[in-house]
């Protein structure tokens, strides 16, 4: 059970080199209930990492507040795992020791837990190796399994899949949605790519150029797996491609005012 | 496209003769010149001579008691292994503690990074005289002066490497619920164990310069010792016979931490 309650969060930063403030979120609320698939979309620079950070701890809101079940959150904690896009996998660990490092108790319980977390993404045989020795979508896998396996409420993931080859990614989406089918947990996923969240998100939540509010929310009541070719997905990507055109058209001639001025 | 040039141009050739070519051409040559006298020996023994005084030097049975270098090498070459393995060894856990702390801890930093930075530019021989005076002409001065250097980079490696842990990897480990000591330990240290290799293999090679520097001025035994009394009898062949000695340990030394770095370095991208 996992309610993220999202309260007129803002957010601005202070670029120290400019000497100015910079805003990167706008009075942004939401709710998002448990066992919801929801993809936050947006141009790049929009604020949805910074979103995604202050949900997992990392930031606090200049204004407003975030609450996961009622209670506000104060840091990052096993309740909330988070997928990053660059894996940040342990080097220095193997498969195996990267899953078990967020478990507690026995070493023989760690182990067990770990290994039925390295079949679910399967990667059975992988075990012994180091990150370096895995390929992209091999290194995410592990991520998903390293925070699956502490068995957060909530999975938090920013664009985890961006950097992989476009097969790997399908790949991994579909993957995804079994487990999260399997283990049911709330799930926010940050994403530049509108394909993407089709394919996955039960709501969409797409979000402004800089500083980022929520233009739109779009509830997509599309059985999975999603045919993307569908006339229905059609008419979703057409809208929410119009929306997010305007956004990054707007962002890119805010840029160049900012620099001719 | 390179190896493939080198393969195909020196074929018949094995790797070990090609690379053993050069030092064997100047020893020969060594060894002629000072024959037809070009070079002169009193000053410049030849490598025969070399060879036949370090082999008495470490099998030679103690018959002349007057010459010091029958028999003697291996309690030498222990002496001042024992002196470099106690002063690295005292700096490797110092320096790692110390620059784990300052690399991690704005407090830490702020309280003893100053002083760490003051000391540093003193060159380790300007401590002699002061390491003389204040432990004697004992061992303890030379394991002094060996940490001493030794610990200068690596604490500072060390510093470096804890400061430069990826932060995305501080915010995993958060988020998989560890506590703050606890992200030291698990993540900090491991992260930056390339550069505590670096500073523990700089720190190796300033200890045996030092070992050398203390034993010729402030310690009465070991290679360096033998080096400089030789030098009062004119012993040219048993300096240049310790020359290669330390040499040779310092050398096997640091294949002996590249080992133990490689093992415990075989996750990195690239050691």
């Amino acid at each position: 059970m996992a309610v993220l309650t999202i309260e007129n969060v803002s957010k601005s930063f202070r670029d120290v080199s400019r000497g100015e403030t910079i805003a990167a979120l706008h009075e942004v609320s939401c709710t998002i209930g448990d066992q919801e698939f929801v993809a936050i979309l947006g141009p790049s620079g929009c604020g949805k990492s910074t979103l995604l950070n202050i949900l997992a701890g990392f930031d606090a809101p200049s204004h407003g507040r975030v609450l996961v079940d009622g209670r506000p959150i104060a840091r990052p904690g096993p309740d909330r795992g988070v997928v990053f896009q660059e894996y940040a996998l342990f080097p220095w660990l193997t498969v195996q020791q990267n899953i078990e490092f967020g478990l507690r108790g026995r070493a023989a319980d760690r182990s067990a837990t770990a290994r039925r977390y390295v079949e679910l993404v399967g990667l059975r045989g992988f075990e012994h190796r180091y990150p370096k020795e895995l390929s992209g979508g091999m290194r995410q896998r592990v991520s998903l399994a390293r925070v699956l396996a502490v068995d957060p409420a909530v999975l938090l993931m920013d664009e985890p899949f961006a950097a992989l080859d476009a097969l790997t990614r399908q790949l991994m989406q579909r993957e995804l949605l079994e487990i999260w089918a399997r283990t049911r947990k709330t799930v926010v996923f940050v994403t530049h790519s509108i394909d993407e969240a089709l394919t996955l998100a039960d709501r969409l939540y797409i979000m402004s150029a800089r500083p980022g509010r929520i233009l739109e929310v779009i509830d997509i009541d599309l059985p999975r797996p999603r045919d993307l070719a569908a006339p229905q997905v059609n008419d979703l990507r057409g809208r929410i491609n119009g929306l997010i055109e305007g956004e990054v058209r707007r962002a890119f001639m805010e840029r160049a005012q900012a620099l001719d001025g | 496209m390179r190896s493939v040039a080198r393969r195909t141009g020196r074929g018949a050739v094995p790797a070990a003769v090609r690379r053993l070519l050069t030092p064997v051409i100047v020893v020969l040559l060594w060894e002629g010149l000072v024959r037809v006298g070009v070079l002169d020996r009193r000053f410049i023994p030849p490598p025969s001579v070399v060879l036949a005084t370090w082999f008495v030097w470490i099998f030679g049975r103690g018959t002349t008691i007057s010459d010091p270098y029958v028999g003697t090498w291996l309690s030498s070459a222990r002496d001042s292994a024992v002196r470099v393995a106690l002063g690295f060894g005292a700096a490797a856990v110092v320096g790692v503690a110390l620059g784990t702390l300052v690399g991690w801890f704005r407090a830490a930093e702020d309280l003893v990074d100053p002083l760490i930075q003051l000391l540093r530019p003193i060159p380790i021989t300007a401590w002699v005289p002061f390491a003389i005076i204040f432990f004697g002409f004992y061992t303890m001065s030379a394991v002094f002066l060996i940490g001493l250097g030794a610990f200068f980079p690596i604490v500072v490696n060390t510093t470096a490497g804890v400061r430069q842990v990826p932060p995305i990897l501080v915010r995993a480990a958060r988020m998989l619920g560890t506590g703050s000591g606890e992200i030291l330990f698990r993540v900090a240290l491991p992260a930056a164990l390339p550069s505590i290799f670096t500073g523990l293999r700089l720190g190796l090679g300033v200890a045996w310069v030092l070992v050398i520097v203390a034993e010729m001025v402030a310690v009465k035994s070991g290679l360096g010792y033998a080096l400089w009394n030789s030098y009062y009898y004119l012993r040219t062949d048993v300096i240049v016979a310790a020359m290669f000695s330390v040499g040779g340990l310092g050398f096997l030394s640091d294949r002996i931490l590249v080992r133990i770095a490689a093992h415990a370095l075989r996750w990195a991208e690239a050691f």
